[in-house]
Parts: structure tokens; C-alpha cells; sequence
């Protein structure tokens, strides 16, 4: 995947990942500035105002109001079966607040809404009956002071509405329209819109992810792991963006708590996508996180939110730091080992997660901590982004490998296909020579039985009569005549040597009655295929040659030789006879004959002839 | 003078009687028996155990080869045959003959021919040379057969390409009749392999007890 010789030593690379490292520090620190309160706002925040705890409906403005400060924690009573309800009061009598134009802002309400200007109704966060369990989302509301319908009104009621603990109220404001409303918009984009797009994003990968693990690709768990995870984390991330709750607030607690199984299931997936082969890594944090799920559904099913609410701050969460530890050791030892993009990327983005869960957790049950929200969620964004990228990244690159396979595939079978036809070309020789050899013996076997055997037989009679000489050598020409035929359709006979070998062979009888001393050189020549109809023609001029030299030259000696160069093959027959004008002798010397077989069979014939005797020389091609 | 004893088999009666002539034109040969018959020629054999054999392989009752297998070791056979085909040839070698004849070979190159293998020493074409190479190389390999001399395999290389014994002899740098003996010696050895490969099948077939 790395190259090894671009990787700096281990030192070097700790190093580097620790410097790395510091990055999400100072996006944290980035983040916080950008993440103070507008200070225009400061101006508008409301400090003080009265509370009630009251399951009224309506603002009850007979009850027993206390005085609070703005950064009070009231803490809601936490009961079973139901939510609980506060009301609280902002006296807006004999303030700049008491003008046209103006409009409540509320930052984090941490609780369902209703708001009344006087006992006029002006809006709500979604059904008291049903509130969310934590509303976090900015909320505004344009309050219509001085209107027809509301002349008198002097105060605004606002109804708090959750299952318990605390709320701090103070983050409400009320200030002119525009500026709140802008600021709303913002928080409203961030804090919403963002998130919904990316989610809504993020599932379709998801969901392409998991069809692509399910319908074939199973090998790679990965892309099945990171479904689930995208999947889940979105669940998360959707809480809050719902106004209204379909099911019952128990089960949508359940849904938030399990949601946060997306960091249990990281380390799997980092696991199985750095190939990091921590198997019992991976099944400890996975067993670990059933045991502690199981506390969890146990006090959601008693609604016991008390002990549930102590579980998750001390518990549960931590353990969802100490996954996201876990991932980050992961992320951190992929990188110096592979020192890839891909592994620093992730590296970068664990830490990320490691740093903002910290503040995150911090943030929830600590005052230390500035800034006005979460951040694990954009960590979330970025992290599945990342990983996102990479598993494109790695999908492009497996096309440019299946590609590049295909190709050398390709060539594969190209060179399969010429071996295939070396191969039927060595058939097709095999055969050749089988049916040759087949051939042959049919025809062996009809000659022996007859018209061999019958030669032979004449032969023997011809010789009870000693002046039938000429009878006799006529028999003796035909036999010779048929060992030519019965020898040019040997097997063997693509050696041409051996072919020559046979000639000799044959005509031994003839060569000792003539006294003529013959010099015989077979020197070593490749191999030749030759039709029997070639071979024939072959041995013929062999034999017409031989024959001129014996009968018409009166030679002494005569050389047969073979030899090779540049491809062909030569065969020469020299003699030291009389010789011939091979211009005016024709007729008795065969020359046509020699001439026209030569044509016949593709063989190139040069005869030359002289005092000094004749050489004969034939030329054919070697087999490529 | 103690004559060398012939019995010659030949179907064609003109072939066998000229065959006779010519065998008998030697005064050192002596034909004891000339048949036409596989049958004939198995009960002459039994009772007169010639020194020579000279057998045709198409015969009217079935093949010489039969004969040429009940004879071997008792007496020198030579095949006699048209063509001195490899195919022919080499097969009557394997089961135990020691040359070839051409049926029309002339009374000398008969008695030479005899006399050779009388003496140890064998003929061969390059037919049948070309034809033992290929054999010896294919059963290289195999563990059970016995394998040429580089002698040997020099003597069937020349011998493939034409060269007479008389060349090949000046060639290796030995006697002529030592380049028979050589010949001899192969076929003993092509002979010695094709029985062993034979046990070697009747075991694989469970014909024979090991």
C-alpha cells in the first residue's frame, strides 16, 4: 500500500503523529471562539424572573411565584409515569422589552416550550401533552406586544416541560426581532439544517454500503460495519431534529442511549479496515458493550430515570470515551505503521473524537468548559466523511486493479491462444504422422501379401533360367521401384537424413555391383516436413541422379552429402565422370524428368556439368 | 566336415525354393527342412533343432512370430521379409530373432548374413535403427529397462543416417565386425526389455504370481 522507502524511521514518525496530534486541539480552541455567544446579545439576555412548579395549562398567575436569578438550576422533580412542568414569568412592564417589534430567543431550552404573552397564546415547541425528552434546538418566537389583541399584557409566561433534572435559564432573551430572528437563523443552520443534510447524506451511503456488503461483497466487512455505524450514528444525530416523536418518550431515550453503539462498533470497523488483525480487541469491546447495554435496558424498561440518568453520566458514557480511546490507539498505530493518507487521516480524526467527546462530556456536567453546544456531532460528520472518501477512494482504486487484472488477463489468453495453436500445429504433425504411419502399414501388409510377394516370386522363377537376365533385372527395377514408394511414405521421413539413409539402404546392391567408391557425409540439417508425394519426387532424382553418374558418366567416385545454411537445406551429389551438356543432352539422361519433379515437389534443382564430372545440387526449405 | 544345419519357412514355394538354392550354394550350410506351414514348421523345428532358422512372418496358418518365440535361444533366426520394414523387423526382434533376410537377397549376401549372426554380430537398416532410437528414448525413463551403452547409441545414430558398418567402424575407431556385435547386443537388450515389460503387464493384469 506504502511504499517502504518514502517511510521515515519510527522515531521520525512518532514524532510527526504526536505534532499531528495537537491538530484537533486548535480546531477545539477555533471552535470555541467562533462558538461564544454574539455579545449584542448580552444586552438582551433576561437576568431575572419568577418560577412556579405547576401542571397548569394555562399561566397560572395566582400561584406562588418565587424569585429567580438567570443562573439558577432548577431542578425538576424526576417522576415516573410523567413529565414535569415549571412555569416561569418575565415581567416585561416598564422596560425597553415592552415595545412593537421585539421577539423571545431561547438558545438551548433543554425543554419543551409554550409561551404566553399574558394569557394570550403565542407559540410552542410541539405538544405539551408529549414533550421531548431534551429539546435542544434555538427556538424563537416574534411576540406580538402592543397589538390589538394583547394591549394590557405586562408579562410573558414561558411553560418548561421535560422528564427531569436541571435547567439553567439562562439563555433566554428578548430583544428586537431582527437581530434575534438573524441570530436564530444561524444557530438554526448549524445547529439543524447542517446536520439534516449531512445525515440525510450519510444514510444513502449507508444503505448503499449495506446492499453492496449483502449482495456480493461480504469478504469486505467493513463495508457492512460502517453501514450499521452511519446507520446508527444517524439516529443519533436525528434526535435532534425532531419536532414531534412518534413513539413513546421511553423507547426515544432507549433509541439515544443504544444510538452511541456507533462508537462501540468503531473499533471493529477500524479493525477490519486498517487490517490491524485485533481480533480480541474487537470482540472484547463488542462484549463489554452488551454488558453494559443490558443496565441500561433494564433501567428504561423500569423508568427508573433516576438510576438511568446516573448509569449514563458515570457509566455509559465513559465507556463510549474509552471506545473512542480505543479508536484512537488504533488510528494512531495504523498510521505509524502504514504512515498512509488514509491512516493519518483517520488519525487526525480520532483524536478529533477523543478530544471533543472529553469537552463534550465535560461540557454536560462541568461549568469549565465554554461554548454553547455539542461538538461530538460535527467529529461524527467528519469522521464518516472521512471515511467515506477513503472508501471511494478504495473502491476507484480496486476498478484501476480490476482493470489493470483485465488486461493482463487479456494477455494471458492471447498468449494461452498461441500456445494453443503451437499446439495444433504439433497435432496437426502428430497426425500426419499417424495416419501416415497408418497408411503405411495397410500398404505394407498388401504388398507383402501380394504384389511384394508376387515380385519376389517372379524374381525366384526368373532365376531357374539363367538367359532371362533381362527379365530379371526389370523385376529387380520394380522392386526397387516399390521400396522407393513404400520408403516415401515412412513416418519418419520429415528427417531427411534418414530418408537419404533409406536410398543408400536400398540401392546397396546396386552401388557394390558398379565398384564405384561412394563418399557418404550426412552432416547434421533440421527438420523438414515432406508430403510423401514430395518424397517421392525426392528420392526419384536421387535415384535418376545417381544412375546418370553410374550408367552414362563412368565416374570413379561419387559424394552424396547434405548440408544447411540461412534456412535451406542442400543436397549434393558430385561425381568424377565424363560430364554432359546438360544443353544438348536431354533424352537419355532424364534431365527433364529430374526438372519437372523438382517443380512438382517445391525443390530448387541446379545441374552442373563438365569435364571434371557433374554435381547435382537440390535445395529445399527447412520447417520454421 | 560337420555342416551347419538351415531350415528355411517360407510360404511362395518359387520364393523357398530359390531361397533354398541359394542357402544351399554355400558348402558350409545345410537345409534340413523347408516348409510352407506354421504347423509344418513347429513340428520340423521340434524334432530336427536346426542351428539356423529362416522364417517368413505371413504364413498361411498364423504368424512367424509365434515360431520365432518357441525357437528363440535354440537356434539363430533370422527374419525374411519384402521390405525389411521396421515395423516387421523389429517386432520378430522382439521375440527373439537375431537379423533379417530380404527375399531377394543374392546366395552371397545370404551366406554373409548367416554367417554374421553365427558370429555374434547383427545387421540392421536405418530404418530400424531410427526405429530403436526412438524406442530406447521413450523408455529412458523407465527403471526396469535395461538402457544403452554411448557406444551403442552411436553405433544406432551412424547407423540411422546411412552409414555402412564398414564407415562406422573407421568412423569409431573400431573393427567392422565389432560394430555387429554391438548391433547383436542391442537387439538382446530390446529383446531382454520387451519380455520384461511383458511379466511387468501380466503382473499389472494379475496373470502371474510375482
Amino acid at each position: 500500500m506504502t511504499d517502504e522507502r518514502l517511510k521515515p524511521s519510527a522515531k521520525t514518525r512518532a514524532v510527526w503523529l504526536i505534532a499531528i496530534g495537537l491538530v484537533p486541539f486548535v480546531i477545539l480552541h477555533i471552535a470555541h471562539r467562533l462558538d461564544t455567544p454574539n455579545p449584542a446579545l448580552d444586552e438582551y439576555r433576561v437576568d431575572a424572573m419568577r418560577i412556579v412548579e405547576s401542571h397548569s395549562s394555562t399561566p397560572p398567575v395566582d400561584a406562588q411565584w418565587q424569585e429567580i436569578d438567570a443562573d439558577t438550576y432548577i431542578s425538576v422533580p424526576i417522576r415516573r409515569e410523567n413529565f414535569n412542568s415549571s412555569w416561569l414569568a418575565i415581567d416585561l412592564a416598564d422596560t425597553a422589552r415592552h415595545t412593537a417589534g421585539t421577539a423571545l430567543y431561547m438558545r438551548v431550552p433543554e425543554a419543551n416550550v409554550a409561551v404566553y404573552l399574558g394569557s394570550q397564546f403565542v407559540g410552542s415547541s410541539g405538544s405539551m401533552q408529549r414533550p421531548l425528552p431534551f429539546y435542544v434546538r434555538p427556538l424563537y418566537f416574534p411576540l406580538p406586544i402592543g397589538s390589538e389583541a394583547s394591549p394590557q399584557a405586562d408579562t410573558l409566561y414561558i411553560r418548561l416541560a421535560r422528564e427531569g433534572g436541571y435547567i439553567t435559564p439562562n439563555d433566554l432573551f428578548i430583544g428586537p426581532a431582527d437581530l434575534l430572528g438573524n441570530i436564530h437563523r444561524t444557530a438554526r443552520f448549524y445547529g439543524l439544517w447542517l446536520p439534516a443534510a449531512v445525515v440525510t447524506i450519510m444514510l444513502g451511503l449507508a444503505s448503499s454500503l449495506l446492499i453492496l456488503y449483502f449482495v456480493g461483497q461480504r469478504e469486505f466487512a467493513y463495508y457492512g460495519i460502517y453501514g450499521v455505524i452511519v446507520t446508527v450514528w444517524s439516529i443519533n444525530t436525528m434526535m435532534a431534529l425532531i419536532d414531534h416523536i412518534p413513539i413513546h418518550h421511553w423507547t426515544f431515550f432507549a433509541l439515544l442511549y443504544l444510538s452511541l453503539w456507533w462508537v462501540v462498533l468503531s473499533p471493529m470497523f477500524a479493525n477490519r479496515f486498517l487490517n490491524l488483525g485485533m481480533r480480541r480487541l474487537e470482540r472484547s469491546v463488542i462484549a463489554l458493550g452488551l454488558v453494559l447495554t443490558a443496565p441500561l435496558l433494564w433501567f428504561l424498561i423500569q423508568h427508573d430515570i433516576y438510576s438511568l440518568y446516573l448509569y449514563y453520566a458515570f457509566v455509559w458514557v465513559p465507556f463510549i470515551l474509552l471506545c473512542s480511546l480505543v479508536v484512537f490507539v488504533q488510528y494512531a498505530y495504523a498510521s505509524w505503521r502504514d504512515w498512509s493518507v488514509e491512516s493519518i487521516g483517520l488519525f487526525i480524526v480520532g483524536v478529533m473524537g477523543l478530544v471533543f467527546g472529553v469537552r463534550d462530556y465535560l461540557f454536560d456536567f462541568t461549568t469549565w468548559i465554554p461554548g454553547t453546544t455539542y461538538y461530538i456531532r460535527y467529529v461524527g460528520i467528519t469522521h464518516i466523511a472521512f471515511i467515506n472518501l477513503m472508501i471511494v477512494y478504495r473502491y476507484v482504486r480496486s476498478s484501476r486493479d480490476l482493470v489493470a487484472l483485465n488486461n493482463d488477463l487479456e494477455q494471458r489468453v492471447q498468449d494461452k491462444a498461441r500456445e494453443l495453436e503451437v499446439g495444433y500445429e504439433q497435432r496437426r504433425l502428430f497426425e500426419r504422422e499417424r495416419t501416415l504411419s497408418q497408411e503405411r502399414d495397410r500398404l505394407m501388409r498388401d504388398m507383402h501379401d501380394g504384389l511384394g510377394g508376387q515380385l519376389i516370386q517372379a524374381l525366384a522363377m526368373s532365376e531357374k533360367d539363367d538367359n532371362d537376365k533381362e527379365l530379371r533385372e526389370s523385376l529387380e527395377r520394380a522392386l526397387i521401384d516399390l521400396r522407393l514408394i513404400v520408403d516415401s511414405i515412412a513416418p519418419a521421413n520429415n528427417e531427411l537424413i534418414a530418408l537419404l539413409a533409406s536410398f543408400r539402404h536400398r540401392s546397396k546392391r546396386v552401388w557394390e555391383r558398379s565398384g564405384v567408391q561412394l563418399h557418404w557425409d550426412m552432416g547434421d540439417v533440421p527438420a523438414t516436413s515432406l508430403w510423401p508425394e514430395q518424397t517421392l519426387n525426392l528420392l526419384r532424382i536421387l535415384q535418376e541422379a545417381s544412375t546418370n553418374a553410374l550408367r552414362h558418366g563412368e565416374a570413379q567416385n561419387i559424394a552424396i552429402s547434405t548440408s544447411h545454411a540461412d534456412g535451406r537445406i542442400r543436397i549434393e551429389i558430385v561425381d568424377d565422370g565424363k560430364g554432359f551438356d546438360p544443353a544438348s543432352v536431354e533424352k537419355g539422361f532424364g534431365l527433364g524428368n529430374m526438372r519437372r519433379r523438382a517443380g512438382d515437389a517445391g525443390l530448387e534443382l541446379t545441374i552442373e556439368s563438365g569435364d571434371n564430372g557433374t554435381r547435382v545440387v537440390i535445395e529445399l526449405p527447412a520447417d520454421s | 566336415m560337420n555342416r551347419l544345419t538351415v531350415m528355411i519357412v517360407e510360404d511362395h514355394d518359387a520364393t523357398r525354393l530359390s531361397l533354398v538354392a541359394k542357402v544351399s550354394a554355400d558348402p558350409k550350410l545345410n537345409v534340413v527342412a523347408d516348409v510352407g506351414t506354421l504347423a509344418a514348421a513347429k513340428r520340423e523345428f521340434d524334432r530336427l533343432k536346426p542351428d539356423v532358422l529362416l522364417v517368413d512372418l505371413e504364413l498361411p496358418d498364423g504368424s512367424g512370430t509365434e515360431l520365432i518365440g518357441l525357437a528363440s535361444g535354440q537356434s539363430q533366426i533370422l527374419v525374411i521379409s519384402v521390405f525389411g520394414d521396421e515395423k516387421r523387423v523389429v517386432g520378430a526382434i522382439r521375440a527373439g530373432a537375431s537379423g533379417y533376410l530380404l527375399k531377394d537377397d543374392d546366395a552371397r549376401e545370404i551366406s554373409v548374413a548367416i554367417h554374421q549372426i553365427l558370429n555374434g554380430e547383427s545387421p540392421i537398416s536405418p530404418a530400424i535403427a531410427s526405429h530403436l532410437i526412438a524406442h530406447f528414448q521413450r523408455n529412458a525413463a523407465s527403471q526396469t529397462d535395461v538402457s544403452l551403452s554411448l557406444r551403442e547409441q552411436d553405433v544406432l545414430m551412424l547407423a540411422s543416417k546411412g552409414y555402412t558398418y564398414n564407415e562406422i567402424a573407421e568412423l569409431m575407431n573400431v573393427s567392422a565386425n565389432t560394430v555387429g556385435t554391438y548391433t547383436k547386443r542391442i537387439y538382446t537388450k530390446l529383446e531382454v526389455n520387451s519380455k520384461a515389460a511383458a511379466v511387468y503387464e501380466a503382473k499389472r493384469l494379475g496373470l502371474m504370481d510375482d
